[in-house]
């Protein structure tokens, strides 16, 4: 998965290199933040990282108690 | 900002294509661990959840009538706390992405591409949904017309084949359980899927006519709700109690068509028709995704994240879920009330807290005159 993450985000970057050369700072740095987000996920993927850590916790954390909850009052 | 102009019908059918698209695959799924016999009547309760949605959606464009939901955050709450719920409903957008990519990986390896490695699946999904959205709306409202027809071709054939196969006892006696297992069953249908609908306010700016925008999420709620209560009832009638324990109960309803001794697996067709639907779902969704980042980062232009945002799904899809089971416990015990507050709490309060805003104006330039 990771080359295969390197390969696509080259790919990207030499598709839009046209309209990044003429683009924003802010949206140059937001576009290399999702770029290196990609290669750590991949990355920890194939490190199997994600059997460890569950990045939706905080989510189900928040509204897994009151769903459950909706499921016992009905 | 682009001057795309989208109809009410293109508006009505990608909304309608980007509910089914997942929803004809789960729903029957996630209502059957509640029920069987009464799976039907949990599917109904998708109208509530319509209704819900429309409700949002006319306080939403009476207030914002050419805002996305994004950009009325901003708008009202300031650029600090604005950008604060910005972040969550985009965050929430690419949570519904991640899980419709990894349901669509799962889908497609069990039913047609066994041997193909689930991460291989997923970038070929994202590719044409990154192309579609890198082209613009247009080209996604077009998209959803131009299934049309593949729709209207296949699903009444299936449907009608099915029905030779469908025995109505095996949804008799009604309500034999009361109504506890059918409202459990409902809230999946009402409050996961149905709150869906509510991603047409990332595409009230680009409505050729937006006043009618609560008109056509009506249309749209009415049309899946038809289709849904419709596949669960003819699922149950050939699948009967099994529906319990299959990952995928349509499937097996539509596996069991055979005509004469030579026409049979006509699965092929429902995988087709799924697909399609699902690409409008991933496209509509990561499209709305792309806007929402142009709103809160002031950005050029949406392609500024289409392609690197797709790469992210195409991750994030796997690295949330492992399995398909995971998937199916996030959406039915965590998405329902993760909806209501993302797409029904934070506009209306936002529709609200804009209310007030103004309110408090135009009494100062009143008291001004005076």
């Amino acid at each position: 998965m990771t080359w295969l993450a390197l390969v696509a985000s080259a790919s990207v970057v030499a598709i839009d290199w046209r309209s990044l050369r003429s683009a924003k700072r802010r949206e140059i740095v937001l576009y290399i933040v999702l770029i290196c987000m990609t290669l750590t996920m991949a990355v920890c993927l194939d490190i199997h990282l994600f059997h460890r850590i569950d990045l939706l916790s905080p989510v189900n954390a928040l509204f897994r108690p009151l769903t459950e909850w909706l499921y016992r009052v009905l | 900002m682009s001057k795309a102009q989208i109809s009410r019908s293109q508006f009505v059918m990608t909304l309608t294509w980007s509910i089914l698209g997942t929803g004809i695959v789960s729903i029957p799924t996630a209502v059957a661990q509640f029920t069987v016999r009464d799976a039907w009547l949990s599917t109904s309760c998708f109208l509530v959840g319509g209704f819900i949605a429309v409700v949002v959606t006319l306080f939403f464009i009476r207030r914002f009538p050419k805002r996305t939901l994004t950009a009325a955050l901003v708008d009202t709450w300031g650029a600090w706390i604005g950008r604060i719920f910005g972040i969550w409903i985009l965050l929430c957008l690419y949570v519904i992405n991640c899980t419709v990519l990894r349901e669509t990986e799962v889908f497609v390896g069990i039913t047609i591409l066994p041997k193909t490695s689930e991460s291989t699946i997923g970038a070929a999904v994202m590719i044409a949904v990154a192309y579609a959205v890198y082209a613009g709306v247009e080209v996604i409202m077009r998209d959803g017309e131009f299934i049309m027809p593949l729709v209207m071709l296949i699903a009444p054939i299936l449907f009608f084949l099915s029905l030779q196969h469908t025995d109505v006892h095996e949804l008799m006696p009604v309500l034999a359980d009361g109504w506890t297992p059918v409202l459990r069953g409902g809230v999946v249908a009402a409050l996961a899927y149905a709150l869906e609908l509510l991603i047409g306010l990332q595409f009230v700016l680009f409505l050729r006519n937006g006043r009618k925008a609560a008109q056509d999420v009506g249309t749209a709620a009415g049309l899946v709700t038809v289709v849904l209560t419709l596949v669960t009832v003819v699922t149950v009638g050939v699948v009967g109690p099994s529906t319990h324990y299959i990952t995928y109960p349509v499937l097996e309803a539509v596996r069991s068509i055979r005509v004469g001794r030579f026409i049979e697996r006509l699965d092929t067709l429902y995988v087709i028709v799924v697909i399609s639907m699902v690409f409008i779902k991933l496209a509509v969704f990561h499209y709305a995704w792309c806007v929402g980042m142009k709103d809160v980062f002031r950005l050029s232009s949406h392609r500024v994240t289409a392609l690197t945002g797709a790469l992210l799904v195409w991750g994030g899809g796997t690295a949330m879920f492992s399995s398909s089971d995971e998937v199916q416990r996030f959406v039915s015990h965590t998405v329902p009330l993760y909806f209501v507050v993302t797409f029904v709490g934070i506009p209306l309060l936002t529709v609200a807290v804009m209310a007030v805003k103004v309110g408090v104006q135009q009494r100062r330039v009143a008291s001004a005159r005076r």
